[in-house]
């Protein structure tokens, strides 16, 4: 059995339901993410995981022990809260301690762990300092280690970083992956920004609407997604209509392009920026309507017919012009979504 | 920039009308009743001073001293009944239940009561042959001396019945001032239903129950129509014996045991001071 096993998982209110039936077995040692939009219900999820939320329905099995019937206390879980949920009245010491204290593990131990987690941290000259008195991205890293030294079953991450500025961000997501393989614990990680479940995750569970989605690895969700809504949530795409046949497709402004399924008949297709190459030609089917310079890379928009689309190109030349006619290349078979049928809006 | 210094003076005129206003409204009657417990500004009369002898009547007659110890008793003993009914209150009133918007106005009710009618309304209710020993009766049993006693219960029991409710207000408020994401950590981190509350609830709620505690100890200082009415004829508490000394137009008396009930009062609000600091901040600096 997997180490962690969610089975039929179901929270609902009077009025509304808050996930539908959910099922995920996660592995010893994975970091999954639950990436969705705010009220797709990933924070219920992780709120029964923990245990302050009550299921409706369904099952949960931890490390071979049914779980979700139990109070959050008897649950080998930890957490790294959004607001961190320091305790204010304790030190930094302090609230590393409060778990190993609540969970009456032996003094020694105690000491063996917390300095372990403060040093893998870089916790050393703040503790004995009041949360109150750390920065953002300090406090974070105390919430992490007091999470650390429980050398729980299952770490449970919601939206950690999201009160932090951009640099910082980058920096902790680092900080994190690392720690997470030294530790070599089991994550699950909810946010809603997807550069962070993309550049983290093994696994990504996409929810929408108190409904998984779609999992899968990084790369396949975001090169092969089965659904319209992983193909916009994930990075950049544009969706269009097509008829395929042959492995090939006929594009609404009438060029032919491989995709890499062989269904015929009318499919939708996500065309990703780094898709399509862009290529100064007069007698091309775009007129570069404008372009935003990245630094590492150009991403063109690019009308072709009445369908708008980013292209993308190495940045290594001078842009090409806004207005400009542009001839568009496919580089890869252009993806083919799954559920087809109806409008690519 | 020299400048943009405002000098000494300016400071001093722009504080003014709020400062001026409190020195004058609190702070001239405040000094003459101090002035007029040693009988200045009295006047020609038998009380003309400069004399230490309303004072020496006030540490010098048992009377007044043991004055003084009643009136702590009564207050601690207030305070005390009220925190045991006031606490597990407030956290029932933190959940939901059934009529509960019902219960959170009524609970509310003595705080429009006057004092003066919540003393009858207790004497009605537990003196002898009031409402309450009648009803014993009916079943055979009988009311212990409740009113008048020599424990002053009648006494405590109104300053509670009174101060429940105020002292339910704030700490409902401190209470709901930690976060619930708190208490789900402790949770998280392996603590008891009960154990969040000792170790996280509690002491984060401890600055507005120590408030309330304060005010709530000092109002009953300050108590006068509660202990006249219930209480037993010896010992009196400060507050009526001040009384007694006001109809026997003891002027310097009345200042001098007025000065000591707010000495006393002043030196339990700088003992208050003096311990949060010592347990808000353990680790020093930075505070907010």
């Amino acid at each position: 059995m997997a180490h962690l096993r969610i089975a039929g998982l179901t929270k609902s209110f009077a009025d509304a339901v808050a996930l539908h039936p959910t099922d995920l077995d996660v592995e010893q040692g994975e970091f999954i993410t639950l990436l969705g939009p705010s009220g797709c219900g990933k924070s219920t999820f992780l709120r029964m995981l923990m245990g302050i939320a009550a299921p409706s329905g369904g099952a949960i099995w931890l490390a071979g022990a049914r779980i979700d019937a139990m109070p959050p206390e008897k649950r080998n879980i930890a957490m790294v809260f959004q607001s961190y949920a320091l305790f204010p009245h304790l030190s930094v010491l302090g609230n590393l301690a409060f778990g190993l204290k609540m969970k009456k593990v032996p003094k020694a131990e105690q000491e063996r762990r917390i300095a372990h987690a403060v040093r893998i941290c870089n916790l050393g000259p703040y503790v004995a300092r009041m949360p109150r008195q750390l920065s953002g991205g300090q406090q974070q890293r105390v919430a992490l280690a007091r999470a650390i030294v429980m050398e729980p079953d299952l770490l449970l991450f919601d939206e950690p970083l999201s009160n932090l500025d951009a640099k910082l961000r980058e920096t902790l997501r680092e900080e994190l992956l690392t720690l997470h393989r030294r530790v070599g614990g089991t994550s699950i990680y909810v946010t809603h920004d997807q550069d962070e479940a993309m550049s983290m995750s093994d696994r990504i569970v996409v929810m929408n609407e108190g409904r998984v989605v779609e999992t899968g690895t990084p790369f396949d969700l975001y090169r092969a997604p089965r659904s319209r809504f992983t193909a916009r949530f994930l990075g950049r795409t544009t969706l269009v209509d097509a008829l395929a046949g042959k492995g090939m497709a006929r594009l609404p402004w009438g060029q032919m392009m491989p995709i890499d399924s062989a269904a015929s008949g009318p499919v939708a297709l996500s065309i990703r920026p780094e898709d399509l190459d862009p290529a100064l030609d007069p007698d091309g089917a775009g007129v570069v309507t404008g372009f935003q310079f990245l630094g590492s890379a150009v991403f063109y928009h690019v009308l072709a017919g009445d369908i708008r689309l980013t292209a993308s190109a190495p940045a290594r030349e001078a842009p090409i012009p806004a207005g400009s006619r542009v001839a568009l290349i496919s580089r890869a078979p252009l993806h083919v979504l799954d559920d087809s049928a109806g409008a690519a809006s | 920039m020299k400048g943009d210094q405002p000098n000494g003076r300016t400071i001093a005129l722009l504080l003014l009308p709020g400062v001026g206003l409190l020195a004058l409204l609190f702070g001239i009657p405040l000094v003459s009743g101090i002035f007029g417990s040693f009988g200045l500004g009295m006047g020609a009369g038998r009380n003309a001073g400069p004399t230490l002898a309303s004072y020496a009547k006030v540490f010098g007659d048992p009377r007044y001293l043991a004055g003084l110890r009643t009136t702590l008793y009564y207050g601690a003993m207030a305070v005390l009944v009220d925190l045991v009914v006031a606490i597990p209150l407030a956290l029932a009133l933190g959940r939901s239940f059934v009529g509960r918007k019902l219960f959170n106005g009524l609970y509310k009710i003595p705080l429009a009561v006057p004092g003066i009618v919540v003393a009858f309304a207790m004497l009605t209710l537990l003196e002898q042959g009031g409402f309450l020993s009648r009803v014993l009766h009916l079943v055979g049993l009988s009311l212990p001396r409740l009113v008048r006693d020599p424990w002053g219960i009648g006494v405590i029991a109104a300053m509670a019945w009174k101060d429940i409710p105020f002292m339910t207000l704030i700490i409902v408020g401190s209470f709901a001032a930690v976060p619930e994401e708190l208490l789900h950590a402790a949770r998280a981190f392996g603590a008891s239903p009960l154990r969040a509350f000792l170790k996280v609830r509690l002491p984060l709620a401890m600055p507005g129950i120590t408030a309330a505690i304060l005010l709530s100890f000092i109002r009953s200082t300050g108590s006068f129509v509660i202990p006249d009415v219930l209480g037993a004829s010896y010992p009196l508490p400060l507050s009526v014996l001040m009384y007694q000394a006001f109809r026997d137009s003891n002027w310097p008396l009345v200042y001098a045991i007025g000065t000591v009930l707010m000495l006393a009062s002043f030196l339990i609000l700088l003992s208050y001071y003096f311990l949060t600091a010592r347990i808000v901040a353990p680790a020093g600096g930075g505070g907010r």
